[in-house]
């Protein structure tokens, strides 16, 4: 801005010198003044045109310039953002796994633990405590081939004193060896931590009920590519009889059936299945009983129809389970007039396909006189 | 609880030896448990009849006022039925197996927290069979899968206190005397009684009843009773049974 008033200046006084050192009349001058003014004006205009031109290039580049920053900043910055959340997530997803790692190591130890403590002291085990071991026996639920249910393994019974006759010595609940190493309360289903582990993916999901003699249980299906995973969320029992004798058996601690607090959960293969029935449950055409191959039946009634369906069909693609009960009939029909089958082995397949089982909890004689 | 249902094989619960060659050891595999005896056959078909009888008259009367009463359900609304009670049903496993842990359990919540009076309670399988194949009119159960492999449910081995039984014989003077003489007479209930055949051990018992089952005889009338249970006989509309001319259908 300096330079072009200084220029002027210049050539303002060169044009005094001139002027004053040429006498001339009074009409020259006044042309000459009149030039000047011109000549001064026009110079001052173009100085000005050149001085706003100047300045407009000046702002616009400085804009372009400010304007570009702005953007490399703004860029910049989200880069930056980009670049610590990504690191935030990275530490964050390290520090789940290995929650999770260090959960499911956890839990597998204890489970090894129990299962070492469980056998050493087992009722034939060196180190067997008879006070804190139950002392009733109760009907496995597992069926051999023939599925007869033989086996009895060991229970607490936990009824009133009045149910005994007088001899029978009352049921002390004690707590088993190193039981302290184990924490119940936090304690969670270890099927269920490896399935988180292995971040399986599910491919079908739905509510549903597990259905035992004694006990029903609501809770989570989920199906993953090779396993069903059952998640129980709570206890719902028909009365509070069984209730009680279920939480009594979880504030025990571990005992030889239930080894963590959550056992209700558990996992299968879908490859263990051998059989499957749609089956009735209350009365609805709602249920699904599957049969597997380690003799261990399982009753699911779902909260409707579809769902039912859609899971029998999903396990029917992935499992071979194809045959139709009519086809059974005969076929077994024939292997017992050939003599390949057992009178009761034949009983038994009759009833399990005329929807006969040994789970469902038992219902009002007067609903099923009024169907 | 729609519980596996197995036949009653054997008819003699009296004899010290079993002959499983003699047909009349065997229960009548054709006929319902509840019609054993021919003469029990004519009663029930009797009572039918009295039944459609009843409902024929019912219908006419109806016609005569016009439907101006509507019918109570209980009434003679109901078509004609042979047997007011099922083959098997959730009572009936809960009664056989209540020695049984966790059916013990489950017979207390069914039962209203208490055990059956003992003279109810399951006891003696001669007594189950003489009141499901003759004496009772109200109790026609066959029996459950567990008699032919699983013995411990006729064993009282928890030593469940079941009471005790009036007497053997139902007699209103022994009972008095019972009140008086302090349990003159009465019996507890602890294991189940089972046929002197098996010499009284629940273990021989299951095992001659497998046995029976098995046998040629069984082998040969299977079909009749699965007939009855799970065939074509199986045909009345409701689960109230039913008779036809010359056959007998349980449903």
């Amino acid at each position: 801005m300096a330079t072009p008033d200084r220029l002027l200046r210049r050539r303002r006084s060169h044009m005094s010198t001139s002027s004053t050192s040429i006498p001339a009349n009074n009409n020259l001058q006044k042309l000459t003044e009149q030039q000047r003014e011109e000549y001064t004006n026009t110079l001052d205009q173009l100085i000005e045109a050149t001085q706003k031109r100047f300045i407009s290039t000046h702002k616009s580049s400085l804009q372009t310039f400010t304007n570009e920053t702005i953007s490399t900043i703004t860029a910049r910055a989200m880069e930056i953002t980009q670049d610590v959340i990504n690191l935030q997530g990275y530490e964050r997803k390290k520090f789940l796994e290995h929650l999770r790692l260090t959960q499911s190591v956890d839990l597998h130890t204890k489970h090894l633990w129990h299962q070492l403590i469980s056998q050493l002291t087992h009722e034939y085990g060196v180190w067997f405590e008879s006070l804190s071991y139950p002392k009733f026996w109760e009907l496995d639920p597992t069926e051999n081939p023939q599925r007869e249910r033989r086996r009895l393994q060991r229970s607490y019974c936990l009824m009133e004193k009045r149910f005994f006759q007088p001899q029978v010595p009352e049921e002390i609940l004690v707590n088993p060896p190193l039981s302290y190493l184990f924490d119940t309360r936090h304690y969670q289903s270890v099927t269920l931590q490896t399935v988180l582990h292995r971040n399986e993916k599910i491919e079908f999901q739905c509510r549903c009920t597990n259905v035992t003699p004694n006990n029903e249980v609501k809770g989570e299906l989920l199906v993953g590519t090779t396993r069903i995973y059952f998640a129980a969320e709570e206890q719902v029992s028909t009365s509070t009889k069984t209730k009680s004798v279920n939480s009594a058996m979880t504030s025990i601690g571990y005992n030889h059936r239930s080894f963590n607090d959550d056992s209700n959960s558990f996992s299968f293969a879908i490859d263990e299945i051998c059989e499957m029935y749609k089956r009735r449950y209350l009365l609805t055409d709602l249920a699904l009983e599957l049969f597997f191959i380690n003799g261990i039946t399982l009753m699911i009634a779902h909260g409707s129809k579809d769902d039912r369906d859609h899971l029998y069909r999903l396990l029917a693609k992935r499992n071979v389970i194809h045959a139709k009960p009519e086809d059974k009939v005969s076929e077994i029909q024939t292997s017992w007039k050939q003599g390949h089958v057992t009178n009761f082995d034949y009983l038994m397949q009759l009833n399990k396909l005329a929807g006969r089982t040994f789970l469902g909890k038992p219902q009002n004689l007067f609903l099923m006189l009024n169907i | 609880m729609q519980y596996p249902v197995y036949p009653y094989v054997i008819s003699n619960y009296d004899t010290a030896v079993l002959d499983l060659r003699v047909a009349s050891n065997y229960r009548n595999l054709a006929k319902p448990i509840a019609i054993q005896h021919p003469d029990k056959e004519e009663k029930f078909i009797e009572v039918y009849n009295a039944l459609e009888d009843a409902r024929a008259l019912e219908l006419s009367r109806q016609q005569e006022c016009e439907q101006q009463q509507p019918l109570s359900i209980f009434g003679h609304q109901s078509d004609p039925y042979h047997f007011a009670s099922l083959y098997s049903n959730s009572g009936v496993v809960l009664h056989y197996l209540v020695r049984l842990l966790p059916y013990t359990r489950m017979f207390l919540d069914y039962q209203d927290n208490n055990f059956d009076c003992a003279d109810r309670t399951f006891h003696d399988v001669r007594t189950s069979y003489w009141l499901s194949s003759f004496e009772s009119t109200s109790d026609f159960k066959e029996i459950i899968p567990e008699f032919y492999y699983l013995h411990e449910f006729l064993l009282n081995k928890q030593g469940f206190n079941f009471g005790k039984r009036q007497n053997v014989r139902e007699n209103l003077f022994y009972s008095i005397i019972n009140l008086f003489l302090f349990d003159f007479q009465s019996e507890p209930v602890s294991d189940v009684v089972v046929a002197p055949w098996s010499k009284r051990n629940a273990r021989l018992y299951v095992c001659g009843l497998r046995q029976a089952l098995e046998s040629d005889y069984v082998t040969a009338h299977l079909h009749q009773w699965i007939d009855l249970i799970f065939g074509y006989k199986q045909t009345g509309k409701s689960l109230l049974c039913k008779i036809s001319k010359d056959s007998i259908v349980v449903c």
